[in-house]
């Protein structure tokens, strides 16, 4: 009899209440989807145990509440079956209604429900520039990105100097795996994990959207230093800096509190609509008569000032000092910022005051004062500008870029909720694990029925893997079989396959996709998504001004070519990682659904990745489902996919 | 500290299983439980920091530990329960928790760091004796206080036949199998967040043999779910039983005491009655006896040979009181002499190395009935082949026994038999034309007699009952 425990509680069960244990990973007749373990949804008595256990109150509201999955684990004899399951109340009444997800359910779950975008990538955040290309030349997928050469519409097919503004960052996947595992509290095992095209595998940004949370970073607050300027008099008094002054460089002057002295502005990181806002606290005395004085703020776009707010401080009477407090705003929207980095102060606000026909003697004190950029909207970056990587990334669940990148490879993952280690296991290496296959043919219950079909959904007498595309890069299985349907689709990606280029005195070709906005000369992204390869290429390139290539092979990306090393080519894809398994399990299809006796130790050991052999069918198979385990005592229906 | 226990079938029944049973044999088919407590640090001393505030303070410093980690204090008597470190100092580590130390001594207590040693588990290990090679492998994850509890059993059983598949030969009188049983030992492996210490050897050699599997629940056949585990003391296995069911019908073919192929022939018995000691006069009833009985013992000691046809005159206990409405008991033993025509019975158990042995008793069998005030002699007799009134019969406290005996036999065979009375499993096997047929029993506590004869020869006897299978009632 399986149990639940959920906070140290046995949940109690009504009599007639039986939790059944489903295992499921993935379906090889169809890799289009990933599974997981999960139980039946079952009445449990509203008791006392079971409310503490649960967390429910006896006279809370529960109409509508939306609960909290538990942790939880299952024993069946005495023996955990499985560990660290999500308990998840369904809904409360007379009784209570669980349904339980274990293994791979309770992780992907949260894989389906998180984005690549909250994917902490900080780290990789920089300048998107020249120095960062240049420096990330060596990078492998321990470093997480890159800028490898490849043609996005501006590079050239005649000279082999590389422009720069056309070379967008790839991220490793691999890297971006390490990062989602450690969000979770994961490691990743298995040898795909070491495979040199799993290290060497990209996906391009596929836009330069970035993020409130990231524009964010962007917003500062500054106290000024109390100062006082005394005026010369004779009118020499002009626009003069009192004190306070802005930040120079908001993003590596986050943390400061105080503002530096001597300089004057702030500096627009990235195009989008700025408030700043600065709260004063100024006295004013002007000797002998009353002159003017002002607060202004400026707003420069590409070197010229666009807009100016301002505040009359001029005091009323002379020789009175007069105290001033409030709030000067300035919204402005930059639309364009020059990409050139030396010339950062093009787009910037400024602030000033100053005394005008002041008699010498004449003050002007910042008593205190605060500086903020109060809202930043800024929807996206550009060349030369800080990028976010984690933004730019495609716009999918962490589940769809893992499943993207294991239907590469042929993977299926199964979660140790024990370990906390995902194991990706390829197609073909569960086909060799015949070797270790378990001998179930003793297991098998003979009085009940046993189902035999030779069709399998996924396959069809003509069964494709493609890009998001089928023009290029397709491949199709095709199996004499009269009771397949036509056709069918195995694996079909969102991502984009991308054409090969041979840019300009290179030997190989590079991965080409058309990005380059000719009219404004810069990068606009598709958002679509694009996985790469790394290649290091051997001749010579130029970048802008840097010569690279001799001592440095400069990396670049491609997706296929005539010897290419890692082909993204299904064709090559499905005979290096599918073939092995799917050729001799369509070859004779055989689906079978019957019942074996297991028992918990078993079903605590259970791995997918190894077929299993059953003498009645003289057959090795992979077991796609165990079905309602309620126990050693009660056979098991298990769905097993002949191989 | 890990204990093995096992679960004696009667204290199951009867609540008591508190405190657990440590034994080196363990019944595969019941619950074996090893129960582990995960303690990352123990500590043998403590103070107050602050006042109040516990202040463990260990042997060594204990690395890793560090100030905001979420630990598990262990105390017992003092304090169980969750905390936070606020101050770690050398081998010195306090934590959130007032406490009062006073009149504490002898402490041994421990501190399990959550936040250091995330996802502990455990890898458990069952392996032979003289090999380290693990047979099987159990992973368990501990409660909040570190407890780890795991039912062994089901990886025993696979270790263990369950098969049946002894060949009995009519001519053989005794037969030994020796592949039922497993001598184990098992270790014990923590894991956490990708560490892991080595495994540490927790036990002495132990011996796994087939158990009686006698409950059955409604799902499932095994103990477990009546057993009083770690995760709720106050499970009780009556709970389980929506209606106690005992079994309609033998378990077992009863031909061996009464061969179905006999004749049954008449036999008049009389009684006669007394109020005081003074007569009442006498019944005379007719009841049925074998032919191949002759001789009807009645109690205290009084043999008679009988014929078809006899009558029999059999005196009743007296009785004190006058009044005529006279109630008595009577016990009558039907004896039939040895080699009377009853058939053999084998009865198979399993020995202490978990081998499998079996006797063929023949000599001598016998049914004891008792009769209650009102009943009559063939009313009671005929119960026995009444199939409505079984479980009725069954439900009784008294105790239902079948006897076997055997005479003259040897001092080895003696030996090996004297194993019975320890045994875990016994069984009676029989055979229903179909094949052989076990069905377990008990031996009766006090029926075990062994005589010595003069020739050096021993006769033995002794009683048992079939175990009071229960039929879970839908």
């Amino acid at each position: 009899m399986i149990k639940v425990i959920v906070n140290d509680y046995e949940i109690e069960l009504f009599s007639d209440t039986v939790v059944a244990l489903s295992k499921k990973c993935a379906t090889i007749g169809n890799l289009q989807n990933r599974y997981s373990s999960f139980t039946n949804k079952f009445n449990v008595p509203k008791t006392r145990s079971n409310r503490s256990a649960l967390g429910i109150s006896q006279f809370q509201d529960n109409s509508g509440t939306p609960y909290s999955p538990l942790n939880g684990k299952i024993i069946s004899d005495g023996i955990e079956i499985a560990s660290n399951v999500t308990v998840i109340i369904e809904s409360v009444s007379d009784s209570i209604s669980l349904s339980i997800r274990a293994g791979n359910g309770s992780l992907f779950d949260r894989f389906n429900t998180t984005y690549l975008s909250d994917v902490d990538t900080s780290d990789l955040d920089r300048y998107w520039n020249r120095a960062s290309i240049l420096s990330a030349v060596t990078n492998d997928w321990t470093d997480g990105i890159i800028f490898p050469i490849c043609q996005t519409g501006n590079q050239s097919l005649i000279f082999n100097t590389i422009q720069i503004k056309g070379m967008i960052p790839f991220v490793f996947c691999k890297n971006l795996f390490e990062r989602i595992a450690l969000m979770f509290g994961y490691t990743w095992t298995g040898s795909t994990y070491t495979n040199d095209q799993f290290e060497k595998l990209l996906i391009a940004i596929s836009s330069l959207n970035i993020s409130q949370r990231f524009a964010d970073q962007f917003k500062t607050t500054a106290s000024a230093d109390p100062a006082t300027y005394i005026s010369i008099g004779g009118g020499n008094d002009t626009e003069q800096y009192v004190g306070l002054t802005s930040i120079y460089d908001p993003w590596s002057l986050l943390n400061t509190t105080n503002l530096p002295p001597n300089v004057d502005s702030y500096k627009i990181p990235v195009p989008g609509t700025y408030l700043l806002q600065f709260d004063y606290d100024i006295t004013v005395e002007h000797l002998n008569s009353v002159g003017a004085a002002f607060l202004d703020f400026t707003a420069a776009a590409t070197g010229t000032i666009a807009a100016i707010t301002t505040v009359d401080l001029t005091p009323t009477l002379p020789d009175v000092p007069q105290n001033f407090t409030g709030t000067l705003s300035i919204e402005f929207t930059f639309d364009t910022i020059l990409d050139n980095n030396s010339i950062l102060t093009a787009n910037a606000f400024s602030y000033l005051s100053y005394l005008s026909g002041a008699d010498a003697g004449s003050t002007f004190t910042i008593n205190s004062g605060q500086f903020r950029v109060q809202e930043i909207a800024a929807p996206e970056t550009h060349f030369n500008r800080p990028i976010s990587i984690a933004d730019h990334l495609p716009d999918w669940t962490i589940g769809k870029f893992v499943k993207e990148v294991g239907n590469i490879f042929g993977a299926i993952y199964d979660v140790d909720e024990y370990t906390k280690e995902i194991e990706i296991t390829r197609l073909d290496e569960i086909s060799t694990n015949k070797n270790e296959a378990l001998d179930w043919s003793d297991k098998l219950d003979l009085s009940k029925e046993i189902l035999v079909t030779f069709i399998a959904a996924g396959i069809g007498q003509t069964t494709t893997l493609q890009w998001s595309e089928f023009l290029l890069y397709s491949y199709n299985l095709n199996v004499a079989n009269d009771q397949l349907p036509d056709n069918t689709t195995y694996i079909k990606s969102e991502a984009d396959y991308s054409i090969s280029a041979i840019l300009g005195l290179q030997t190989i070709p590079v991965m080409s996709f058309d990005v380059w906005d000719f009219d404004n000369s810069r990068i606009v992204m598709d958002d679509n998504a694009r996985f790469g390869m790394l290649g290091s290429n051997p001749g010579t390139s130029y970048i802008g001004n840097a010569f690279v290539g001799t001592t440095s092979p400069f990396p670049f990306a491609y997706f296929d070519y005539s010897g290419s090393e890692h082909s993204l080519d299904w064709g090559i894809l499905f005979s290096r990682y599918f073939d092995s398994l799917l050729i001799p399990m369509t070859d004779k299809i055989q689906r079978v659904t019957c019942y074996v006796r297991l028992n918990d130790v078993d079903i605590q050991k259970f791995k997918f990745k190894y077929p299993i052999f059953i003498q009645h069918f003289n057959r090795y198979f992979y077991v796609d489902e165990i079905s309602e385990y309620t126990g050693k005592n009660q056979s098991t229906k298990i769905v097993l996919m002949g191989i | 500290m890990a204990i093995i226990q096992t679960v004696d079938l009667l204290q199951l029944v009867t609540d008591e299983v508190s405190p657990a049973i440590e034994s080196s044999w363990v019944a595969v088919n019941n619950p074996v439980y090893v129960e582990y407590l995960r303690r990352d640090f123990r500590f043998t001393n403590a103070s107050y920091s602050g006042g109040s505030f516990l202040r463990m303070i260990f042997t060594s410093a204990p690395i890793g530990v560090a100030v905001g980690h979420s630990v598990y204090i262990g105390f017992e008597g003092v304090y169980e329960g969750a905390a936070i470190v606020t101050d770690v100092s050398g081998t010195d580590v306090t934590v959130d928790v007032e406490v009062d130390l006073t009149g504490v001594i002898g402490i041994d207590a421990y501190m399990n760091d959550n936040t250091l040693r995330e996802n502990y588990f455990i890898d458990l290990n069952i392996s032979e004796p003289t090999n380290t090679t693990a047979l099987a492998t159990l992973k368990a994850s501990p409660n909040t206080a570190g407890v780890i509890g795991i039912d062994i059993s089901s990886a025993l059983q696979t270790f263990v036949s369950n098969t049946d598949s002894l060949v009995l030969e009519v001519a053989d009188t005794s037969v030994q199998d020796t592949n039922s049983t497993i001598s184990f030992v098992y270790s014990v492996k923590e894991n956490w967040n990708g560490s892991s210490n080595s495994f540490v050897l927790l036990s002495e050699t132990h011996y796994g043999v087939n158990g009686a599997f006698q409950l059955q629940a409604q799902y499932n056949g095994n103990y477990a779910e009546y057993y009083l585990d770690i995760y709720n003391e106050n499970k009780k296995i009556p709970r389980d039983f929506v209606r106690p069911k005992y079994f309609v019908g033998y378990p077992f073919d009863i031909s061996f005491i009464f061969p179905t192929d006999l004749d049954l022939v008449p036999m008049t018995s009389e009684a006669e009655h007394f109020a005081g000691d003074v007569s009442v006069g006498t019944d005379t009833s007719t009841v049925t006896a074998t032919n191949k009985g002759s001789l009807c013992r009645i109690y205290p000691n009084i043999d008679v040979n009988i014929s078809p046809g006899d009558t029999v005159t059999y005196v009743a206990h007296k009785l004190t009181s006058n009044d005529a409405q006279v109630s008595e008991d009577l016990f009558i033993d039907i004896v039939y002499p040895d080699q009377s025509g009853c058939n053999g019975i084998y009865i198979e158990w399993l020995g202490k190395l978990g081998n499998r042995s079996y006797y063929l008793f023949n000599d001598k069998s016998e049914e004891s009935l008792l009769v209650n005030g009102g009943d009559t002699f063939e009313y009671a007799f005929n119960r026995i082949s009444d199939l409505e009134q079984r479980s009725d019969f069954f439900s009784k406290d008294a105790t239902q026994l079948f006897k076997c005996g055997v005479s003259a036999i040897s001092r080895n065979d003696i030996e090996g038999l004297k194993s019975l009375l320890t045994s875990v499993k016994v069984s009676v096997i029989t055979a229903d034309g179909l094949g052989w047929k076990r069905t377990g029993i008990l031996i009766a506590p006090g029926t075990f007699v062994i005589g010595k004869l003069a020739d050096n020869t021993f006769n033995l006897e002794f009683a048992f009952s079939y175990s009071r299978q229960f039929n879970q009632s839908a």
